[in-house]
């Protein structure tokens, strides 16, 4: 398990990080689908714990969204002044390979424009495209996951797919 | 640029934005992952003491209410009173028992109703003259 856990765990926090804008937000996200997984699926098979821990992460990013919403229709009812937290959720996008030193085989340009497409992506199409395109799930795997059909995934990856196109092709 | 190549560059651009994940972003997850883990140890141990606890205290638990059971069956107060008051009658008129037992004419004589006719009006008789001396005494 904790070899399991420390090899999926920076994809989850990145992912964590596209669904929220926020990396406070995605770590609580993440230790709290470790904890669900490690509490109540510890004892299944090994080859259960990727899907298993992706369907629970999912279902907290979805949580977080649905309590986010809520917020922001109080914010809205009560006139909240949101400017400042509208300044930390840019400074808390994912950090792009620019930033690092030793990033001179990666297109930077490219790097920027995908985190702000991915982020841009309405939640389902986004999480649908990570888990095929990056944690490698079959289309059964990610309905599982995300607890949707099967038609569902392959829906939400068409289009994702055929934006992110649409944004990042010019790059090349 | 075909899909799949497309899907290839964005793995890549994103496994190595991982890799550059930040020292303390990394240490925030290795520090949460290691909760994790340990919030199974203790809620196994927690478990683990539970079913513990209970498994001790089941037998306990079965021998006392067997006590209580004794107790009421066999030491219940109403129940022994009621034995010794039968044996004390048996043992303080066996005689009297063994006679009603053995004479069945008086068997008879107390199942037949002009027995009770017979002994009511001896029992009025003899209250008559009882009545007439407290009247005289007064």
């Amino acid at each position: 398990m904790q070899t399991f856990l420390a090899s999926i765990e920076g994809r989850a926090f990145s992912m964590a990080q596209y669904a929220t804008g926020n990396r406070e937000e995605a770590l609580d996200i993440v230790q709290d689908a470790m904890m669900k997984l490690v509490q109540k699926y510890g004892t299944h098979p090994a080859e259960q714990w990727k899907p298993l821990f992706y369907s629970i992460l999912q279902t907290r990013i979805l949580d977080w969204h649905r309590r986010q919403s809520v917020r922001n229709r109080m914010r809205s009812w009560l006139n909240w002044d949101d400017d400042e937290e509208a300044e930390d959720m840019l400074e808390q996008q994912p950090d792009t390979p620019a930033t690092s030193p030793d990033v001179k085989l990666q297109d930077a340009q490219f790097m920027q424009s995908l985190n702000v497409e991915l982020s841009a992506l309405p939640l389902r199409q986004q999480q649908v495209f990570l888990l095929r395109v990056w944690e490698g799930m079959d289309i059964a795997e990610t309905a599982i996951a995300m607890q949707c059909s099967e038609s569902s995934v392959k829906t939400h990856y068409a289009r994702a797919l055929k934006k992110l196109r649409q944004q990042l092709d010019n790059h090349h | 640029m075909n899909e799949n190549n497309f899907n290839q560059k964005i793995r890549l651009n994103l496994d190595h934005s991982v890799d550059s994940l930040d020292l303390d972003t990394r240490q925030q997850l290795a520090d949460r992952r290691r909760l994790a883990l340990n919030s199974q140890s203790v809620k196994t141990n927690w478990m683990s003491s539970q079913w513990l606890t209970s498994q001790s205290w089941m037998p306990a638990s079965a021998l006392a209410f067997c006590a209580l059971v004794a107790v009421f069956v066999v030491i219940n107060p109403q129940q022994t009173d009621n034995t010794v008051g039968l044996a004390s009658n048996n043992v303080e008129n066996p005689a009297a028992v063994l006679e009603v037992l053995n004479n069945a004419e008086d068997l008879d004589v107390i199942s037949d109703p002009d027995f009770y006719a017979w002994a009511e009006e001896t029992l009025n008789a003899e209250k008559a003259p009882n009545h007439k001396d407290s009247a005289d005494a007064v």
